[in-house]
């Protein structure tokens, strides 16, 4: 059950990660008329369609991972410390801390994005840092599946 | 909800940070035994590892339900401007800190 659950949380974060990042490059880096190539068409996208996804993909996987949290600390975090992995510890603490702020951005994130779309700076930084986070976690959760997951 | 949902993310992530340095927390979670156990609880061999994380959540989320109400108070054209800006730049401010508080994980080899 706990592998079922994590492999869901993992594959949740991808959906996560692919639209973010769809959405925070063609904020930052809009597709020009005319662009057709690979990286064009990857920016090219209606970001603001993605943004009820994101937030939906956001609190699913966040709850998901919180409950598999739970594992993490009796199986997973007591053996990498007897192991002096602190490194891999520390990069999940900061895991853990960046997904609450980014948890308590998504109600200015959908403002932002649905109600003040002319506030390009604010709703590019609150997409920006939203992809940064989840990128973060997305690698952070391999690392330590690598280093130690639930066998 | 311009002034609330910006509000929401400041408040959070300022009584988070808060929250993490004094471990503020209504309660500790036990995971090996199942249990919450009211105010901060260290773990032993018998219990097993605490966890306070999700306490500081419920903290940090009635905090930003605060905040948010107090910047309904304020005056809007007062402060409309201001919150665009902090409602990335603390969270940003934030993230920078707990990454310098987060330090020691990775150099604690270095000091011996």
């Amino acid at each position: 059950m706990n592998i079922a659950l994590l492999i869901t949380h993992g594959l949740f974060a991808v959906a996560l990660l692919g639209a973010l990042t769809h959405q925070a490059l063609g904020t930052v880096w809009p597709r020009k008329p005319g662009q057709r190539d690979f990286v064009a068409r990857f920016r090219g996208v209606n970001g603001v369609g993605y943004t009820d996804a994101v937030i939906v993909l956001y609190i699913a996987t966040f709850i998901m991972g919180g409950i598999v949290y739970t594992i993490y600390r009796i199986e997973v975090r007591p053996p990498l410390e007897a192991l002096q992995d602190l490194p891999t510890v520390g990069l999940f603490e900061l895991k853990e801390h960046f997904l609450a702020f980014g948890l308590a951005m998504l109600p200015a994130y959908w403002f932002f994005w649905h109600r003040r779309p002319e506030q390009r700076l604010t709703r590019t930084m609150i997409t920006v840092l939203l992809a940064l986070i989840v990128w973060w976690s997305f690698l952070v959760g391999h690392i330590v599946n690598n280093v130690r997951g639930f066998a | 909800m311009e002034r609330a949902a910006p509000a929401f993310a400041v408040a959070f992530a300022i009584f988070y940070v808060l929250a993490f340095t004094f471990n503020y927390t209504p309660f500790t979670y036990f995971p090996a035994l199942n249990e919450i156990k009211l105010g901060v609880v260290p773990g032993s061999d018998t219990v097993g590892p605490p966890i306070f994380w999700y306490g500081w959540l419920v903290y940090s989320i009635l905090a930003g339900l605060v905040g948010a109400a107090v910047a309904l108070v304020l005056p809007a054209k007062l402060t409309e401007k201001a919150w665009s800006l902090l409602v990335w730049l603390v969270p940003l401010v934030a993230i920078a800190y707990m990454s310098y508080e987060a330090r020691h994980w990775f150099t604690y080899n270095l000091a011996g």
